[in-house]
Parts: structure tokens; sequence; C-alpha cells
């Protein structure tokens, strides 16, 4: 089974990818014979006209947020008197506290459940 | 003017009088509306338990019994799948027929669920009175289990079906999910077209749509607008259009989690394809898995 990536010349915008193609395609489209599926970990790339790899997401640690944001200023005031066996014994409570709410999409707000 | 005489109540065979329902309109007494959900734990007020396979991505080995013996004559089936664990992808067979004889009445339904809500399946499929109804799974992580419900519709809203077949496309049981949909890298505009399949196995009646989140457990809030086409590709017509998903991100899901049953009319040996544009752009946050199952 071959599959096939159809793109936009002028652009290199990706119209569609399979097995199946038109016959006559659509002016200014170029079609580009793949060795294998697309895998997920693949997206498509319209300047180099091919699939690349897709950036890993990247999280954010809510605990770093805790140390680091202004609005946060009182909480790092009183983390930074301890001493490095208790920031750790804090740390590891909030980590245990926050649970899958530890890490956030970078476009996420830092507070876990924000009002709207 | 004349008026259409309607009943002003009824008299049961015990001879109490009941007056018409509030507004005026009496319940039809012809329809022959039933509903009942005969796959169940009512001990424990949910679905029966199936666990997946053995091994992730494997298929369960043998049927577990959701129903030994189905009561009335069916126009319809609505599968209910509630996953009892996070953050798993599922693919489940609802089987028909004995014990060790099943056959694959609706394949490969894809449940990805971040949290463990419901996920309702409606197909507009006959069952026949007497029919043993089971399932099988497989997840993408082993020790994994799902309770499913099976809700036998007849009559009424679903009068007398003539479809009885539901077919898959778009299932990858390598990673117990659908066929990836990505719009691209151009927010709220329509990406590229993926192909569900090259040729449809069977002619399409009505179409029923499972949306999944790949595994993809931080989510931001997004909203898409999915299109269903056919046609080879760069001359894909689209059939349904517009489609609204959206996911949030509280719960991490990209819902709705099923979609139809939409009636429509596809050939066999058509190219199924699927397209769809979303507001937001980040790479891993705009995709999501699709599966179709045509029915007929």
């Amino acid at each position: 089974m071959t599959w096939t990536a159809l793109y936009q010349d002028a652009t290199g915008r990706l119209l569609s990818v399979g097995t199946v193609v038109a016959d006559q395609l659509p002016a200014g489209t170029v079609a580009v014979v793949l060795a294998e599926k697309p895998r997920r970990d693949q997206m498509w790339d319209s300047a180099t006209r091919s699939f690349v790899p897709r950036p890993a997401k990247v999280l954010v640690d809510r605990l770093v947020d805790l140390r680091t944001r202004a609005r946060y200023a009182d909480f790092r005031d009183v983390y930074q008197r301890l001493s490095a066996a208790d920031r750790t014994k804090v740390r590891d409570a909030l980590a245990l506290f926050l649970g899958r709410a530890r890490y956030r999409n970078q476009a996420e707000s830092d507070v876990v459940e924000p009002d709207e | 003017m004349s008026r259409l005489w309607q009943p002003k109540g009824i008299r049961t065979p015990a001879g109490v009088y009941l007056p018409p329902v509030a507004g005026g309109d009496d319940f039809s007494l012809i329809s022959g509306q039933r509903f009942d959900t005969e796959g169940k734990d009512a001990a424990n007020s949910r679905g029966v338990v199936v666990g997946a396979g053995a091994s992730p991505n494997v298929k369960a080995t043998t049927f577990t019994e959701l129903i030994a013996s189905t009561a009335f004559d069916a126009d319809g089936i609505i599968i209910g799948l509630n996953s009892i664990n996070e953050d798993t992808a599922w693919l489940v067979d609802i089987g028909i027929g004995a014990a060790g004889s099943e056959q694959v009445l609706i394949p490969d339904l894809h449940h990805f669920c971040r949290t463990t809500p419901i996920a309702y399946f409606p197909f507009p499929i006959s069952v026949p009175a007497g029919s043993r109804i089971s399932a099988r799974a497989q997840a993408d992580t082993n020790s994994r289990f799902q309770r499913i419900t099976a809700t036998m519709l007849a009559g009424g809203f679903l009068p007398s079906s003539p479809l009885s077949r539901v077919t898959a496309y778009g299932a990858d049981s390598s990673d117990s999910g659908g066929e990836q949909i990505d719009p691209g890298v151009v927010g709220n505009t329509k990406g590229a077209y993926s192909e569900l399949s090259a040729a449809t196995d069977n002619e399409i009646r009505s179409l029923v749509l499972a949306i999944g989140g790949q595994g993809n457990t931080i989510r931001v809030t997004g909203f898409w607008l999915v299109d269903i086409a056919v046609g080879a590709g760069g001359a894909e017509q689209p059939v349904i259009i517009d489609l609204p998903l959206t996911s949030e991100f509280i719960s991490d899901n990209v819902e709705p989690y099923s979609i139809g049953p939409i009636p429509i009319s596809i050939p066999a040996g058509s190219r199924l394809s699927a397209a769809a544009q979303c507001n937001i752009t980040d790479p891993t946050d705009r995709t999501f898995d699709l599966v179709a199952y045509g029915v007929d």
C-alpha cells in the first residue's frame, strides 16, 4: 500500500494523505510518495514539504510557579527561610497534594482551577 | 374548523380512569416503545465489568456476557462505555451469539478517557429477541477494566430498522486508538484530509463517530470543526461538515466522545476521510483520534 501526500505547490500546505489519489489533481497540487504512513509523532512541515518530528509537549511544573511567580511572593519568602531538609519536605508534600495537577501546559494558568 | 378527535384519557383494565397528561397530548398506546438497559450490574448501579486483554493492545480472548437473552426485538442499541481506569485508550467489540460462538456485532468501539466519564454509542441496528450480547476489549495498558451497559430500544423514536451491520473505519489496534486528525499549523483553517478507509467494505446508511484524546493527559482548552469526506485524495468532497468538538483544560478530554448516528448514504468502495480545523495550533493539543462506524 503506497502512501501519498498531496500539497499545494505555492505554499507547501498539506492537503491530503492517503493511499488513493485522484487521476487528475487540481492545478498547483503536488503529489509525493511517502516511504510509509506518517506516524503520530510526525507532522507536516510546509517549508521542507516533508514530514518532520512533532515537537514534544513542554510542561511547566507548578512547584516552579510557586517559587518564581510574583503572586506567590509570600510563599517564596517563607520557603527561602526553611532549611534544605524542610524545603524537601514541603516540596514532597505539595507534589503529593497536587497529583496530576502538578504539571500544566505552557498556555494554561498556573492556578489549578482559576475562577472564570 | 374541524379538529382531530383526541382521547381525553384512558381507563386501565382495572377500571381506573387516568386523565390526559397536562398539556393536552396523550402518550401513544400503539408506538410499542420499549427501552431496557439489560446489560447492567443493578446491584452496584453500574455496567458489567469487562477486562481488557492480558497484554496491551491485544483483545481479550473471551467475550464477557452483558445480556444472556434480550427480552424483545430491538431496533437499536446504545452501548455505554465507562472505564474504571483513567488515562486509558480502549477498543471494544460488542458480540452477539452463544458463548464460544460469538460474532462481532459492533467492532472496535474507541474510547479514550482522561478521567472516567461514560461514552454512549447509539447504533440503529436490529437485534432479535433472545440474543445473547457480550463484549471483549483491548486497552493500551494491561490490567484495565471497563463497565459496559447495553440499552436495547424498540419502536417509537426508532421504527423497525432494516440496518444490521456495523463496520469500523480508522481503528488502530496497535495503540487501541483511531486515525489521527491534524488540523495543521494554521489556526481556524481546515487541515489536510486523513484517510479513514481507502475503500469502504460495505454501503454506509448511517454513520457513528468515536472521538479520542490520544493519551494526551494535559490539554489546553480547544475547539474544532470536523468534516467527513468521500472521494480520492485531491478530490475529496465533504459530506458531513463542521461537527464541533471541544477540549477543556480541567478534564483534558476531547468531547463529545461519540457523534451520531447520522443518516447518510455512501456507496461501498468509497474512500472515506476526515479533516478538521482548530482554534489552537499547539502541535500536540490540536490533534485527536477519530474512528468512523458505517452502519448498513
